[in-house]
């Protein structure tokens, strides 16, 4: 049963308690039978999704055991099958056996299952014909085995997320191929962050970088990981003045004209707590999870989302194997040390420009304008 | 016979000279003007996307310098159809030389600008947490990248009219072409590789891209 199918249900049930005016245990008793019919349908949709997996899975079985017989020469490393029009254009087994190394290590368990239908590929040329693969994603015949193995990586693509995982990280945990890339544009967001937790979490401060990646429930997040001028630049980002209701406009006004850090705090205390823009954003919460699967070793996945209902620095802290502050400061010394380089030129391209110098200056004395034949 | 070829150059490119090293003087910190003394991190995120903006604004200046001066400093023999060069009891590379040198010291004046503007521009700030300012390192890729683009442009204008005609028809017919092969639907590209090959190592202009940033993370 779908989202949609649940809803119904509940709001037939709703609609039948409410018109039944009743007294209170007859609400009480519609209340428990509208809980399990809510109940039921989970039930139905779990069920039906179940079957659709299983049905999707000896589609994938099928064409697994018939893909040789039916002459399409498939490439396997570890679960992963690739199927592809010409298997030897490309180092389609080196890619394939780094994509799968990646989804094994992060996914651990549940990488099999993500990658139980098999890929089709068609590779093709911009000049010339090549044999046609129905339903299959062209992929260019110049693709390097970096571009092939990230382009299989993103075709498997990822387990859908949890409640929780989804809440805090924003969707699934992303494989990562590039650590060192990734780790980067993370310390990138944690120096751009407009967050007083975010600056001082750079500076050490580890229960700061706990307040900045949000790992805990706070109500008053706008408190503690936001200045006063960063919460007035929140409050000018959270509502375009044109869609204020009046009595906010009296607040927003206070706060982003006149400067009242109090009438910002009311104004970001009134919004729901999703609302409330995050200190962080996604990428430096995916490589925390990135560093606890590190830590964790091989089945660190499966420890992080073994128990969806508890809170995410347990799951973290489950998943690496360690204390989520001990998670949290390596954390930081990973981004801390993938700070990018600074910008002077590479001695070796100072050198090539002198030696270009020197190249150019010999043409420009060796020219023919005076040259007497 | 140094100082003469050098102040004669200097004479045909003073303006030119005092232009740029003005601009390149005030470029930096025109970059960090928003800048106040005690920048907070909330600013930070800002602050480096301007500072990036003002980035392309170098290499810009020092493709503009090395060509200007490199045409420059060979105007008047051009003019005079080398009558003046040829008097001279000088082989022609010795002549070149000299020309080159006195050339390479007006370009300094530039450099000299940029190098100065970024230092009082990085001096002037105070930076969050995570962002520092690199006025050497820019001025030196500023300095490797007008001297890159001076001696090229001084090698086209020291050759003959035919020999800069080469070049320039050679890199318009590489345009034609990639326009002719687009219209025709072919996608092949013949002009990205080209591209590629002087603007990245190991191409003459390979110092021209990368980072030109006065303040980075």
């Amino acid at each position: 049963m779908s989202d949609r199918g649940v809803w119904l249900w509940a709001w037939l049930g709703l609609s039948a308690g409410l018109s039944a005016q009743s007294t209170a245990p007859t609400y009480q008793r519609k209340a428990d039978s509208l809980l399990a019919l809510w109940s039921d349908a989970r039930t139905f949709a779990r069920v039906q999704l179940d079957l659709r997996a299983a049905r999707a899975q000896g589609a994938a079985t099928a064409v697994r055991s018939t893909a040789a017989s039916r002459g399409l020469d498939p490439i396997q490393v570890g679960d992963l099958m690739i199927l592809t029009n010409l298997p030897k254009a490309l180092p389609f087994d080196a890619a394939a056996r780094t994509a799968w190394s990646v989804l094994r290590r992060t996914y651990a368990s549940s990488a099999p299952a993500l990658a139980a239908r098999p890929l089709h590929l068609r590779v093709w040329y911009p000049d010339r014909q090549s044999p046609a693969l129905p339903g299959a994603r062209m992929v260019l015949g110049t693709t390097s085995e970096d571009g092939l193995a990230r382009m299989l990586v993103g075709m498997v693509g990822e387990p859908p997320p949890d409640s929780g995982l989804k809440a805090w990280l924003g969707g699934g945990v992303q494989a990562v191929m590039d650590t060192v890339a990734s780790r980067r544009t993370a310390y990138v967001e944690l120096v751009r962050a407009p967050s007083l937790a975010a600056r001082h979490c750079l500076l050490g401060d580890l229960a700061a970088c706990r307040s900045a990646l949000h790992l805990d429930d706070d109500s008053a997040l706008y408190l503690t990981a936001y200045d006063a001028g960063e919460r007035r630049a929140l409050v000018a980002r959270v509502r375009a003045p044109n869609m204020l209701t009046p009595a906010d406009r009296q607040l927003y006004g206070a706060c982003v004209s006149s400067e009242a850090d109090s009438a910002c705090v009311a104004f970001l205390r009134s919004l729901a707590p999703a609302e409330i823009p995050r200190p962080l954003a996604e990428r430096p919460l995916q490589e925390l999870v990135t560093v606890a699967l590190e830590a964790g070793g091989p089945a660190a996945y499966d420890r992080l989302t073994a128990d969806p209902r508890a809170a995410m620095p347990a799951r973290l802290a489950a998943a690496a194997g360690m204390p989520v502050d001990s998670l949290i400061a390596r954390w930081r010394a990973a981004l801390i040390a993938a700070r990018p380089a600074p910008p002077a030129p590479p001695l070796g391209d100072g050198l090539l420009a002198v030696a270009w110098v020197g190249v150019l200056g010999l043409c420009a004395s060796r020219s023919s304008r005076w040259r007497v034949t | 016979m140094f100082r003469a070829i050098l102040y004669q150059q200097w004479k045909w490119t003073r303006i030119m000279v005092g232009l740029a090293t003005v601009a390149g003087f005030a470029v930096p910190i025109f970059s960090v003007r928003y800048a106040t003394r005690n920048m907070e991190h909330g600013q930070a995120a800002a602050f480096l996307d301007g500072v990036q903006t003002w980035g392309v604004v170098y290499p810009a200046l020092a493709g503009a310098v090395g060509v200007l001066i490199a045409i420059g400093v060979w105007t008047a023999d051009h003019r005079g159809r080398h009558v003046y060069a040829l008097t001279l009891p000088l082989p022609r590379w010795k002549y070149v030389l000299l020309r080159f040198a006195a050339g390479s010291v007006l370009v300094a004046g530039p450099i000299a600008g940029v190098t100065l503007g970024s230092v009082i521009a990085a001096a002037s700030i105070s930076l969050p947490a995570g962002l520092h300012a690199y006025p050497f390192a820019l001025a030196v890729r500023f300095a490797l990248a007008t001297l890159v683009a001076f001696t090229m442009f001084f090698a086209v204008s020291s050759g003959t009219a035919r020999t800069a005609s080469i070049i320039l028809g050679g890199l318009a017919a590489l345009v034609v072409i990639q326009v002719l092969l687009a219209a025709t639907g072919l996608e092949t590209n013949i002009l990205m590789p080209v591209l590629n090959a002087i603007l990245t190592v190991p191409g003459p202009f390979a110092i021209f891209s990368g980072r030109w940033m006065l303040v980075d993370v």
